[in-house]
């Protein structure tokens, strides 16, 4: 079960906007999400160590060493731009 | 009145020294061109796929064992999500319940005795962005922001301690140890400005006596170790206030302004933090074998507070200069090794703290930086105790040496810089000199001592400093019959 006040609170941490009947139909669609999932809940998992990945594997590193990247590609698809920089709207307003 | 114990705890972030990014091979060169050492991981485009620098691991694991941690055998990185434009991802990689080390210690001398500070742990994450807000210098005013991802995934390690530390100036002196630590092993180059070190405090009071921790604010921005000591000094006075009043403390993080002196409120719209972490499935766990940490702990050198001790128990220095041979890893490796070419101690610590380190202020330059090599200072200081050259050449060759990198004997080759210690040549020079002074040859004979001094000083003069003064002295005692 998904509450409208848990879809409210996530709407805000993902800086989404709803109003009360997509508020409803997204705490309905999340639920169903979540029962779905819960079908792992049967599986006996006691004697299983908790992992942090999908696949047994372990230790991917790359060595320190810089290989430059052409950064003009990465500006092209900025909204705005201003001199070399991502140009963003006001942060905090009073 | 309640008599309150000041109860700190400190968050440093340093960043790790290394060439490329925690999980991108961008580089971490500081003050470039905004948005040139960028690629798609670090600035969190779709489909990028995040992998381990292992160096940062290493260096992580070096300050482990020098602060006494357990490393961790099994290691995990998890996402941090928040939402800020200086944070592309939406989440920044740090690490939460395995972080790689845990529960180790440092001991921080303050006022003469010995203070343990516990570390609750040490983890790697990685930087942010930079933002510049424009139309105005503070956030509220602005019009707009500049993002500048040059920063972002650059390595750090967050060393977080106990709530041991009991005053401001304990809180500098644990900042100022980790800062030379960090520095000794390379972990952290240490630089302030740049922003490579910066910490973060945790700031309670309790009645004296109590156990129970009282309500902590955070105060931010201590980006000096001037800052630290005078922001928690302000913090403290606030809290006192407050409680004496018979107030509570509210909860909050504060942002230092270290121009005014002043801490502000820091109080936002945001809900309460709601991080959401989780493991990070584009990184995999990593695991650290005994074999690989005993590595490290092989490559481990000697740490400062140690060589400080040795330097006053085997070498005889004082506290004053085995400290100022053990300031940093370059000063120490140089002491060490003008050392073991067969430099007394003493000798070479007084050259370094004196002339050198007065040269080295003047020119903005640093021993790694500057020509003189250990090789050449212990050379001189041969010259010097050999009596080949008089202290006041000396002094000359050392700021030649400084800025010419060249070998003391051949400077004192090409400039004729040799003590005159030839009696003959000594003998010529005093003669002509006391031609040229008949008053004072006339006091000398009259058994006037003073003189003498003046006299010695003329010869000096005339000889360029090389004369050897007391050759000097002794002729002229005998001329006159002084003693
Ligand atoms: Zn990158």
């Amino acid at each position: 079960m998904i509450s409208t006040e848990d879809v409210r609170h996530l709407a805000t941490l993902s800086r989404l906007r709803f109003n009360e009947a997509e508020v409803a139909q997204y705490a309905k669609d999340l639920g169903s999400i979540f029962d779905y999932a819960k079908a792992l809940n049967e599986l006996p998992t006691d004697d299983i160590a908790p992992s942090a990945h999908a696949i047994p594997i372990e230790n991917v590193f790359r060595e320190d060493g810089v290989v430059p990247f052409d950064a003009d590609t990465l500006l092209i698809n900025a909204p705005e731009q201003e001199g070399h920089a991502f140009k963003v709207p006001q942060i905090l307003a009073d | 009145m309640t008599q309150w114990e000041v109860v700190i705890g400190l968050e440093i972030h340093a960043q790790v020294t290394t060439q490329s990014k925690l999980f991108c091979s961008c580089s971490t060169q500081f003050g470039s061109t905004p948005n040139t050492q960028v690629c798609p991981v670090c600035t969190g485009m779709p489909g990028a796929l995040p992998v381990l620098n292992r160096t940062v691991l290493d260096k992580a694991i070096t300050l482990g064992l020098a602060t006494h941690c357990t490393i961790n055998e099994h290691n995990e990185f998890a996402r941090k999500n928040y939402f800020y434009p200086d944070l592309p991802k939406g989440y920044q990689i740090s690490q939460l319940d395995k972080p790689i080390c845990s529960l180790g210690y440092l001991d921080v001398e303050v006022d003469g005795s010995t203070r343990r500070i516990g570390l609750t742990r040490i983890h790697m994450e990685e930087d942010a962005g930079k933002l510049v807000h424009q139309g105005s210098d503070n956030i509220k005013g602005a019009t707009h922001s500049l993002v500048d991802l040059n920063r972002s995934s650059v390595p750090l390690v967050e060393i977080v301690s106990e709530p041991d530390i009991r005053s401001a100036k304990e809180a500098k002196a644990y900042m100022e140890s980790m800062a030379q630590i960090v520095r000794w092993l390379g972990v952290c180059d240490g630089n302030l400005e740049e922003g490579s070190l910066r910490c973060d405090a945790n700031i309670s009071l309790r009645p004296k006596g109590t156990e129970t921790l009282g309500t902590k604010t955070e105060v931010k921005n201590l980006n000096s170790f001037k800052s630290v000591e005078r922001a928690i000094l302000l913090e403290i006075e606030r809290q006192t206030d407050i409680l004496d009043e018979g107030g509570t403390i509210i909860q909050e993080t504060r942002h230092y302004n270290e121009a005014t002196n002043s801490t502000k409120s820091l109080r936002s719209k945001e809900e309460a933090h709601d991080y959401r972490y989780f493991p990070d499935p584009d990184l995999v766990p990593i695991a650290i074998d005994r074999a690989w940490v005993s590595r490290i702990e092989q490559t481990l050198p000697e740490l400062p507070t140690a060589r400080h001790k040795r330097y006053q128990t085997e070498l005889g220095l004082s506290d004053y200069d085995a400290g100022k041979m053990t300031v940093d890893r370059e000063t120490g490796d140089f002491f060490e090794a003008t050392l073991s070419l067969g430099s007394s101690a003493k000798e070479i610590a007084n050259w370094l703290n004196g002339d050198i380190s007065a040269w080295l202020k003047e020119h903005s330059s640093t021993l790694a930086i500057c020509k003189l090599t250990p090789a050449h200072l212990a050379e001189m200081l041969k010259e010097l105790i050999n009596g080949t050259i008089s202290g006041k050449i000396a002094k000359q060759l050392v700021d030649d040496m400084l800025e010419t990198g060249t070998h003391p004997s051949t400077l004192i080759k090409e400039k004729g810089l040799a003590q005159v210690n030839d009696t003959g040549a000594i003998n010529q020079m005093i003669d002509i000199v006391l031609s040229e002074n008949p008053k004072a040859v006339e006091d000398l004979k009259a058994g006037k001592v003073q003189t003498m001094g003046f006299i010695v000083g003329q010869v000096m003069r005339k000889s360029q400093g090389k004369a050897n003064p007391d050759q000097v002295n002794k002729r002229l005692k005998e001329l006159f019959s002084l003693s």
